[in-house]
């Protein structure tokens, strides 16, 4: 629980999830990283507590495994209390270091970021497309395209083919921004990511109150709807809030 | 309606897979740059890895929604591909299935082609009303 510490095992090092208050995270009890999995504990500074399990020293290449059980472990946090998440594989010697290295010098930053992000959780939200639905929007909604439909002539179908991609896009732009325009009022924070995949229209990470989660629901099933089958909407969600705990 | 509405959209509570990990937390939470222990070569490993999972998953999705859609197609058109299997030669009945199948997918996954495509879906599904 606080960090009375023990001697420094040469073997052994402190492998940080994340920062918690010290009162919220009493009751959780967590499989962490390592094979087999190591209790996650609290190492107490203040009014600050770092999720820390014990690793080998040397820890060797991460392991999908041991990534899996990094994401896992700060979900299971995240969905009870909030947690500022540390990237995968953040580490230090010994379990004294978590106060003097991590916890103490940027106490003030960890301190503030906790007030900032209190209650809130992000959600990750891909948006795919289904091309063909899309095309026969785009055929349906342009009268040039439908009377240059056929054609044989080479310059025509270039042109009809252009006219296609450009009404493609356009339309993906237009579904992108509504989407959007509909997430933005109740996200605290929106950010676009590069989608990953072909097929993918949007991709983005939104920091919401814990208690908007219904309302992003509600929100991202009328989109659905809306789209009459041509949008696929996933999310996955209450998460730490990995894209909103940045520097600067 | 509602079974179609919740397949349009939903949401998971928690990263069930790699997949979903990926992306969402490599490159992103707090970093102190000079307590990462792990050796970052396995880490580059990881994330290379993954990545190419990612990038997998979504594209293996596109192509088996791209093949239902000519399943329902094909079935539709088994007359004419009959046809085209016969005047195909030696070719083979599978391979020649296959190749057009690999047309079909190709066809679905670029743009500029496509107007021709939506010609026939379009043909097909008024034939069927």
């Amino acid at each position: 629980m606080s960090a009375e510490t023990t001697q420094p095992r040469q073997a052994t090092a402190s492998y940080i999830y994340g920062i918690v208050r010290p009162d919220s995270a009493q009751h959780l009890a967590l499989d962490g990283v390592g094979d087999p999995p190591q209790q996650v504990r609290t190492v107490r500074y203040r009014d600050l507590a770092a999720l820390v399990s014990d690793v080998p020293e040397d820890l060797g290449e991460g392991s999908r495994r041991d990534l899996l059980a990094h994401a896992r472990t700060l979900e299971n946090v995240a969905r009870q209390v909030t947690v500022l998440p540390m990237r995968f594989a953040m580490t230090v010697g010994h379990e004294q270091a978590v106060v003097d290295e991590v916890l103490a010098p940027d106490y003030e930053r960890w301190d503030q970021l906790l007030a900032v992000l209190h209650d809130r959780v992000e959600l990750s939200l891909k948006v795919y497309y289904d091309e063909e639905e899309m095309l026969r929007l785009v055929v349906a909604e342009d009268p040039h395209i439908q009377r240059m439909q056929g054609s044989q002539h080479l310059p025509d179908r270039m042109r009809l083919g252009e006219m296609v991609m450009h009404g493609l896009e356009a339309r993906k732009a237009a579904d992108a921004r509504h989407i959007l325009d509909r997430l933005q009022p109740f996200a605290v924070e929106l950010r676009e990511n590069p989608p990953v995949a072909e097929g993918m229209l949007l991709h983005v990470s939104l920091l919401i109150a814990r208690s908007d989660v219904e309302t992003f629901d509600a929100q991202i099933q009328t989109l659905g709807e809306e789209a009459g089958g041509r949008l696929r909407l996933r999310a996955v969600g209450p998460l730490p809030p990995y894209s909103f705990v940045a520097q600067g | 309606m509602t079974a179609t509405s919740s397949y349009v959209a939903t949401r998971s509570a928690s990263s069930s897979s790699l997949y979903d990990v990926v992306d969402v937390i490599l490159d992103k939470g707090l970093v102190i740059d000079a307590f990462v222990r792990v050796s970052l070569v396995g880490i580059e490993l990881v994330t290379i890895d993954a990545r190419i999972v990612v990038a997998s998953v979504d594209t293996y999705l596109r192509f088996a929604e791209a093949v239902d859609r000519l399943n329902l197609r094909e079935q539709s058109q088994a007359a004419n591909l009959t046809d085209l299997i016969g005047g195909g030669g030696g070719g083979g009945m599978a391979s020649s299935m296959v190749s057009k199948g690999v047309d079909k997918v190709t066809d679905a996954l670029s743009p500029g082609d496509e107007e021709e495509q939506e010609q026939s879906a379009q043909g097909s599904e008024q034939g069927s009303q």
